[in-house]
């Protein structure tokens, strides 16, 4: 980031934010408790909560939309409880991971782990013997339990998510 | 009946919003109304003028004002109608603006409501005659800070008679704890002292140490006040400040200090300050740990028959102790009667316990109130800068700002006076130990008042490195040092302060105590938990309760040279009261109908302020009473009625507009 | 004692030998875990929370109400989920998200009414402590431990049940590793994160900077004997992470890493083959010091 040329208006970023889930970024006041103790600051991300509102408060959207920042985010809640305005910082983040996820800017793990867990139920697996020699007991996870498994496609299928692109709406089975 | 309505724009307050050619016509519809008018603003001089010219040319006997809400500019239209020579009680004011164009997009069809009630009120309006009293010319201060030690001695001066009643057993206030104060950063003791020596011989006022005030009735100009004495067993006829019981009582019956902010102990027996005054001695019953079996309130006797006595009683020279009275939890309880009364209870500051980020458990974790004490003089450390953990001195200290202020987790309103506080605290840090580095971490910097920025800017200049940035935590390392994590917004990245000790401005605050006094005396709080004055800028010293005024931190949170001219300003406020030969007051109080009162008593249990008697019917007294309409709303036979307020008058303003 | 055990995916798929190690020392201190059949992924925050609320919170809310259907609180063992599941928790007790997300279920004929807790396989370890002291037969004496407690289980206090007195200082790990008689002595980044999680998956460089700070602050201030953790991702994330930081030259020590119910197990007695099977840093000599 050289210099930022104000005002670059990209829409109403703040508002879009809100909608997503976000609302808290018009309290903020930019005093700094999330940015002192937030993992993404700490391991040298370069928009951090904070600094990513700010952006997002001066309309330059366009500036971070395809940064990873956001993707960062450990999801530890410490910027909530330090938070001096309730804006439950946490959640902004969250919103504008939406919003990318909404403008095809979403890493390929993320991509992974939604397909994933449309295609199994689960955004990790792993091999089903290794339990069996442990001796484990056989549970009906949704991965090899058919109608678990249409319960959880059918609630994807009835969201926002199945506009993105990302997942082949398919037939039941 | 001619009533004259006037509709006024309020620059643009009201006019934007509301449609004022349109409600001067639906006023002009209503029978008795015979004159309409509106201008932009009605409470200037033009505006009088053109009223008293209706009223003196005949065209108007009774007054409706339409604008904004009557706690504003009520008082000031009485009098336009009294100089024009009718009734200043033939007026009604409608709120058109803050009842409806303040809080309406469009507020027309409301302002048309409320008009048409001002004006049914209007054609029910009777003359009233103002309440005549005598005045009592003497005034109760409240909390002997340097707000209310101030205040008395202004009143003082006057020449009126003061009682000033403080909680603790001596006075002075939170300013005795302070080592230095900014911006000259000359000594707190020095400018306190001489006040508080003037206050304690000064013939007229009558210092009430250890004392709170229990119950307060009557209103402005003679009100009844009970204060209740908290009980010492020392007779301070006798203690002579010698700190001889202290010295014989034992170690393990103590506390933490509330001089030092719990830095160090304090005994059962103890004498609130080094420096206090009054120098009376005061048993503590709570930390006694009754020497030799005697516990308090009772006598023991030794084999022999002779008497027991404890090693505070025993050491006493002036025999001034005696732990055989009974223990009184009421204490003993004095009745004054004054005139006016200053409210000026000051503040606390919150704990460090509230803020869990910032791991209260640690020692050398403390507050700015208690870094304070280890910067004075008479403090634990004697001046010297060490931190608590083991009294060494730190090389590294970290200040952190806002802790509770601005903050919607506590308090959102800024506590004004900690950033320069803090930049006091740090320069005294450079000024007396140059080796110790000095964070102070700041949201922002906020410095405004005489002589402020330059103290900043200059604090900078010695090297303090100030961080804008709110701290998020604080771990803990090994020997009682701590890690600061901070954000600096001038680099843009997390920071992090390996500190020795950790500085917190807690938030200002009213207490518990002041929130209850607040309720005893029937006065408000505002929304940050105050004490509201009745006018933000034109009535800042008084509450709403006519009579009763305030100073201090109690109103919020200001510095000493604010605290002093509002202390000023208030005993100003209270003498221009009591300076009268008697007070008019308004009357509208609850009135009795003899006639049809049954003496029931509901009135009585329903009255918060115990102003209603039942011999053979009600009667109210008419000094204590505060015009609630408590009484009249809960008597069954419709016998007791609010002048101004009454059944019919606010019957046709409701049957007006349904 | 009676809970739904609600596994995720990183424990049963990834980390079997947790997975024993929880039902063996439950079963053996009488508490009863019941298998939600056919639940889903929580969904961890990566998928998708990251993507839609609405989808998130139906798909929590359908977990959840399978323990709900049980009438039994839901006990679990990874914090990811724990964290998922009672932020969801807390959003569904507004009603405007309740309603959104049961006309969802009613779709797949289920309904969410929040009558089940979420809880953390410690909370529950934590309330018998008296057994687990008598049920032991080897112990941690003379053993020093570097607690994980997982920020999870800390913040934001307002979505869980059971919180720390101060969670910015958390004691309940630390607590639950000296019934076992170690010491378990404060370091000054405990209650930091792993950068586990989504930091790891997008950046695995800065997320091994990330925490060679915390397992830095470990080593130097507590010296530690091993590192016991509550969360599955932390237990991955600090065993993976210094076998890496060892090969880049950045530390020249390994810690070996617990799972705390993984310890709990072997100061039990059971087979550690079993329990304490997979890991990066080997764990055969210190297992070795503890059963002798």
């Amino acid at each position: 980031m050289k210099v930022v040329k104000l005002p670059k208006i990209d829409g109403d970023p703040v508002e879009e934010v809100s909608k997503f889930g976000g609302e808290g970024i018009k309290k903020c006041i930019q005093c700094g408790a999330c940015m002192s103790v937030c993992p993404v600051a700490m391991a040298g991300f370069n928009y951090p909560n904070k600094k990513l509102f700010k952006l997002i408060i001066l309309g330059q959207r366009r500036e971070i939309l395809y940064d990873p920042s956001p993707w960062a985010c450990v999801a530890c809640g410490r910027c909530i409880e330090v938070c001096t305005r309730d804006v439950n910082p946490f959640s902004v983040y969250f919103a504008f991971r939406r919003i990318q996820t909404r403008e095809f800017s979403v890493p390929s793990v993320a991509e992974e782990a939604l397909r994933n867990l449309y295609e199994t139920g689960y955004a990790v697996t792993g091999n089903a013997n290794i339990r069996k020699e442990l001796g484990l007991p056989e549970v009906k996870f949704a991965l090899n339990n058919g109608e678990a498994l249409k319960e959880i496609r059918c609630i994807i299928e009835s969201t926002e998510i199945m506009q993105l692109g990302i997942l082949p709406r398919r037939e039941m089975f | 009946m001619k009533i004259g309505v006037y509709i006024c724009h309020c620059g643009e307050n009201i006019s934007a919003t509301v449609d004022v050619d349109e409600l001067m016509e639906y006023a002009g519809k209503f029978e008795k109304v015979s004159v309409v008018r509106d201008h932009i603003f009605m409470c200037s001089e033009l505006a009088q003028e053109m009223i008293r010219r209706d009223i003196k040319s005949g065209r108007v006997d009774r007054v409706v004002i339409a604008a904004c809400t009557p706690r504003n500019h009520e008082r000031f239209f009485r009098s336009t109608l009294e100089s024009a020579g009718i009734s200043r009680y033939m007026l009604e004011i409608a709120n058109i603006r803050e009842q409806c164009s303040w809080v309406h997009g469009d507020g027309t069809e409301k302002a048309k409501k409320i008009l048409a009630a001002a004006i049914a009120k209007a054609e029910n309006l009777a003359p009233l005659n103002d309440m005549k009293f005598d005045v009592e010319k003497s005034v109760l201060v409240i909390g002997g800070g340097v707000a209310g030690i101030v205040a008395s001695l202004e009143l003082a001066k006057i020449g009126y008679r003061v009682f000033l009643v403080e909680r603790e057993a001596s006075i002075g206030g939170k300013m005795m704890k302070f080592d230095r104060i900014f911006p000259m950063n000359d000594c707190s003791s020095c400018i306190l002292y001489p006040l508080i020596s003037e206050v304690s011989s000064h013939p007229l006022i009558e210092l009430i140490t250890y004392a709170e005030v229990e119950d307060v009735s009557g209103s402005v100009g003679s009100f009844e006040v009970r204060v209740r004495k908290k009980q010492t067993y020392v007779d301070w006829e006798k203690c002579i400040g010698c700190g001889a019981c202290v010295d014989a009582c034992p170690p393990r019956a103590s506390k933490p200090d509330e001089f030092n902010e719990g830095l160090s102990r304090r005994k059962a027996m103890y004498i609130a300050s080094p420096f206090a005054v009054p120098r009376k001695a005061v048993h503590d019953p709570e930390v006694c740990v009754n020497c030799g079996k005697k516990v308090f309130g009772t006598r023991r006797f030794l084999r022999g028959g002779k008497e027991y006595l404890t090693p505070c009683e025993k050491a006493c020279p002036t025999g001034a102790i005696n732990r055989s009275i009974k223990w009184d939890p009421e204490g003993e309880t004095i009745e004054l009667k004054v005139g006016a009364i200053i409210v000026a209870v000051g503040y606390r500051v919150m704990e460090k316990s509230n803020f869990k980020e910032y791991l209260p458990h640690s020692p050398n974790v403390i507050t700015a109130l208690q870094f304070e004490r280890i910067l004075s003089p008479t403090g634990p450390t004697e001046g010297k800068i060490r931190r608590p953990s083991d009294m060494k001195k730190p090389g590294t200290i970290s200040f952190i700002s806002c802790v509770g202020s601005r903050d919607e987790r506590y308090h959102t309103y800024c506590s004004k006076v900690c950033c320069m506080y803090m930049l006091k605290q740090a320069r005294l840090i450079k000024e007396r130990e140059p080796d110790i580095d000095v964070y102070i971490h700041f949201i922002d910097v906020r410095a405004p008042g005489k002589e402020l920025e330059e103290y900043y800017t200059y604090s900078r200049q010695l090297g303090i490195k100030i961080i804008r940035g709110k701290v998020g935590g604080i771990e803990e390392l090994s020997d009682g040092r701590l890690r600061v994590m901070g954000f600096d917004a001038d680099i843009g990245v997390p920071v992090e302060v390996e500190a020795d000790l950790v500085v917190l401005a807690t938030a200002i605050e009213l207490d518990d105590d002041a929130r209850a006094l607040v309720k005893k005396l029937g006065i408000s709080l505002d929304t940050s938990g105050f004490i509201r004055e009745d006018h933000p800028k034109l009535r800042s010293v008084e509450s709403w309760l006519s009579g009763i005024f305030i100073a201090g931190c109690c109103q919020g949170p200001k510095d000493i040279s604010e605290t002093v001219a509002q202390a000023k300003a208030a005993a100003a406020a209270a003498a221009g009261v009591i300076s009268q030969d008697e007070i008019k007051t308004e009357p509208f109080l609850a009135v009795v109908n003899e006639s049809l009162c049954s003496g029931c008593g509901i009135c009585t249990s329903a009255c918060p302020y115990d102003a209603v008697v039942v011999e053979d019917v009600a009667r109210v007294d008419l000094r204590r009473c505060r015009g609630c309409g408590l009484c009249s709303a809960s008597c069954p036979a419709n016998a007791i009625d609010l002048s101004g307020f009454t059944r019919e008058q606010l019957m046709s303003q409701v049957v007006r507009i349904s | 004692m009676k809970y739904a055990l609600y596994l995720g995916c990183q424990i049963p798929f990834l980390r079997p030998d947790l997975e024993v190690a929880i039902r063996e020392v439950s079963l053996a201190l009488g508490i009863e875990l019941v298998d939600l059949e056919g639940y889903s992924c929580c969904p961890t925050w990566i998928s998708v929370p990251s993507y839609d609320i609405e989808a998130w919170l139906a798909l929590s809310a359908r977990n959840i109400a399978l323990a709900e259907e049980k009438n039994l609180d839901m006990v679990v063992g990874c914090n990811n989920c724990y964290s998922v599941l009672n932020h969801a928790r807390y959003m569904l007790k507004d009603e405007k998200w309740r309603e959104k997300t049961n006309r969802i279920l009613s779709k797949v004929g289920r309904v969410y009414r929040g009558s089940s807790k979420v809880l953390h396989i410690i909370h529950i370890l934590e309330s018998v402590e008296k057994k687990i002291k008598k049920s032991l037969k080897y112990d941690l004496k003379g053993l020093t431990v570097a607690v994980q407690p997982g920020c999870h289980t800390l913040w934001p206090e307002r979505v869980m049940d059971i919180r720390e007195e101060n969670p910015f200082y958390p004691k309940k790990l630390r607590e639950l590793v000296e019934i076992l008689g170690a010491s378990a002595p404060h370091y000054s980044r405990m209650e930091f994160c792993c950068g586990m999680g989504s930091m790891k998956t997008i950046d695995y460089e800065r997320s091994l900077e990330f925490v060679l700070e915390k397992l830095k602050s470990m080593k130097e201030e507590i010296d530690p004997d091993m590192i016991v953790t509550a969360c599955s991702s932390c237990y991955i994330q600090l065993d993976e992470a210094q076998q890496k930081l060892e090969r880049d030259g950045k530390i020249d020590f390994k810690i070996p890493v617990f799972y705390y119910p993984q310890i709990l197990a072997v100061c039990m007695g059971f087979d550690v083959s079993k329990v304490a099977r997979f890991s990066s840093i080997p764990k055969d000599e210190i297992i070795r010091r503890i059963v002798g």
